[in-house]
């Protein structure tokens, strides 16, 4: 049964528009509407709107700007769109866009993503610019409303420039920031502003950090102390000081850790065939202790070549472990590779390895002819050695007619041999029992020497190792569901409350 | 407490690769939302809440080149369930601290809610994908 309410602000209206924010719904559930016309006495029938969730047919509206002005910056502050405390929009990621033209050449356009506080660089001073911003929810596909232009004009050059230039490099275990600065007998001073206070509207500009060692330096670098953990995310800023004079902060250098380590080259191991080598790609020791990202695997680009020759194959590689085929035997081919690290924000690469060479084996054929000869000469030297044993033979035979059989002592030195042969086999073959499970070990231990009852036990024992076996895989993978299930401990609703 | 987190969200072989990402996206978003509210009566140490955040927002930043990608191919389903079940969710967690007037006792339940969504979280993230 529907449990129909009058919509507050949408009664007996005569417009055709009403506005019922204030009912405060809840905007991810689906709601159902209907209207109908009332004159005097008379009401139309209702007609129903088809259910849907306000949340997905929301636009986004414009949001709200205000602005403020540097020499060749723009400070902007964006208010998300909505009203505040929105029941629509209340926990939206909300990303800006803005496009920014001078007032005199509305032709002149330059579009930027900007967070909801941020600054406008590269600017003439002196100048009247414009500009409009969009909000946008990227996950609900959703585009917004551009703003209203704004327009504000830049202001005087101020008397000291900020510095310029900022770079920012790895070293040891610590990050160098550096600049340039035009003039002498200043003053630096460097802050840093954690990344995330700059993921939503609120005000950050009283969180900027100092840097210990870099208030007041008059060098034009500073060095800034690595966390031990790699995922960090800064921006930095620096500005100059003459003693009566203080310049606007530079641009805003964003530092991301994980950008800054510097990728070791790979490890290249070989494994040769006649005819093609397989080759791994892995990381180096010092790599492996502090991976340049645990989420994404390096691509490998591997430079191949034979020793003789100039020409050069390369190859990119997403598995650390493949075969080159083709390959002539017997021949030095070399080696080299450098890792590269692309995740969509970046790309880092490695320098070369160390070049590794290594001769591929003998080839099929070269070898059964190599067979073929030892074969040959062992044949031959065998029918020399018969040849030259017959020709004695006949030489004795002809000349030293006298003959004693050798062959009798031959006969008593076999068979004790072959005595001792059958006893052992008999020892043997009762303990020729793999054992593979406690099971069979009681089995052996109960048995006496007998064939017979050894051959059934052989039999059942390796019936049960079949089972066994089969039952450890049902276990495996129960018990690491189970593990999953173990993981979430939902709280009982009696358990805890307040 | 029980804040009825949507079931779906708990069995990661329901969602294709690029479902899920949106997922982490909105759970990363709202966990990061909750934590900046006011936790003084916790007692909790402010470098750690705030190393937290930072982590958050890093995980978030990491998965942005993703999401870009998805809106220019256009390959998300509109009106994706689970992301409204998700925004419901987090609506109610955040109404329950409001209403228990951001309390010691309030932020203990929150936390343990939170835990439990790391998991969850976790889980999307290692199951492999198709």
């Amino acid at each position: 049964m529907d449990n129909w309410i009058k919509l507050p602000g949408c009664q007996y209206i005569t417009s055709t528009k009403c506005n019922f924010s204030s009912l405060k719904p809840n905007v991810y559930e689906k709601i159902k509407l209907r209207i109908r016309a009332e004159k005097g006495n008379n009401t139309s029938s209702w007609y129903e709107v088809d259910s849907f969730v306000p949340f997905l047919k929301a636009q986004v509206g414009p949001p709200e700007v205000h602005l403020e002005a540097e020499d060749k910056a723009i400070i902007i502050n964006i208010s998300p769109p909505g009203t505040k405390n929105s029941a629509m929009w209340d926990q939206e990621d909300f990303k800006y866009s803005l496009v920014i033209w001078k007032n005199s050449s509305s032709i002149e356009e330059r579009a930027e993503t900007v967070h909801a506080r941020d600054k406008i660089y590269k600017l003439s001073p002196e100048t009247i610019y414009c500009l409009k911003v969009k909000a946008e929810l990227y996950l609900q596909m959703k585009v917004g409303v551009y703003s209203p232009v704004h327009c504000i004009s830049t202001t005087v050059e101020n008397k000291l420039l900020p510095p310029e230039n900022i770079e920012i490099s790895a070293k040891n275990h610590s990050y160098v920031l550096k600049w340039d600065y035009a003039y002498i007998n200043v003053t630096f001073q460097v802050q840093r502003l954690h990344a995330y206070l700059k993921r939503d509207s609120e005000n950050y500009s009283d969180k900027w950090e100092s840097i210990p060692n870099c208030e007041d330096i008059k060098i034009t670098q500073c060095v800034i102390p690595q966390k031990k953990s790699s995922k960090e995310i800064y921006f930095l800023r620096v500005r100059a000081s003459d003693g009566n004079n203080t310049s606007l902060w530079s641009e805003e250098k964003k530092l991301d850790t994980e950008q800054q380590t510097i990728m070791l080259p790979p490890v290249i191991n070989i494994k040769s065939s006649s005819d093609s080598m397989r080759i791994y790609v892995s990381d180096s020791e010092e790599s492996e202790k502090r991976p340049v990202s645990q989420d994404y695997p390096p691509i490998y680009e591997i430079v191949f070549w034979k020793n003789t020759s100039n020409a050069e194959r390369k190859m990119l590689e997403e598995n650390a472990d493949f075969t080159v085929p083709n390959l002539q035997p017997l021949t030095v081919y070399c080696v080299k590779a450098r890792a590269h690290l692309m995740n969509g924000k970046w790309n880092k690469s490695s320098v070369f390895s160390e070049i590794v060479c290594e001769k591929t084996k003998p080839g099929h054929t070269s070898k059964v002819r190599l067979i073929a000869g030892i074969c040959t000469a062992l044949f031959a030297v065998a029918v020399v050695i018969c040849a030259v044993k017959g020709l004695w033979r006949c030489i004795n035979y002809v000349f030293f007619p006298s003959v004693k059989p050798s062959h009798v002592a031959e006969y008593f030195s076999e068979q004790p041999l072959k005595n001792l042969l059958l006893s052992t086999s008999e020892e043997q073959t009762e303990r020729c029992f793999i054992i593979e499970n406690t099971n069979m070990i009681s089995a052996v231990e109960e048995t006496n020497q007998i064939d017979e009852d050894n051959k059934k036990y052989n039999s059942q024992t390796s019936q049960d190792s079949g089972n066994y076996s089969n039952d450890d895989e049902n276990n495996g993978s129960k018990t690491s569901e189970e593990l999953l299930q173990q993981e979430i401990i939902w709280p009982e609703i009696n358990s805890v409350y307040c | 407490m029980n804040f009825e987190i949507p079931e779906e969200i708990k069995e990661p072989q329901h969602f294709q690769k690029e479902h899920a990402t949106s997922v982490i996206s909105e759970m990363l978003w709202n966990i990061f939302c909750i934590f900046e509210s006011n936790f003084s009566s916790t007692g909790w140490n402010e470098t750690i809440v705030k190393d937290l955040l930072a982590n958050l927002d890093w995980q978030m930043d990491r998965l942005e080149p993703f999401l870009k990608e998805k809106v220019k191919e256009k390959s998300f389903t509109l009106g994706n369930e689970s992301i409204l079940s998700l925004k419901n969710y987090y609506s109610r967690i955040k109404q329950y601290l409001k209403t228990k007037d951001y309390s010691r006792c309030a932020w203990t339940v929150v936390q343990l809610e939170i835990l439990n969504n790391f998991v969850i979280i976790n889980r999307l993230t290692n199951y492999p994908q198709n």
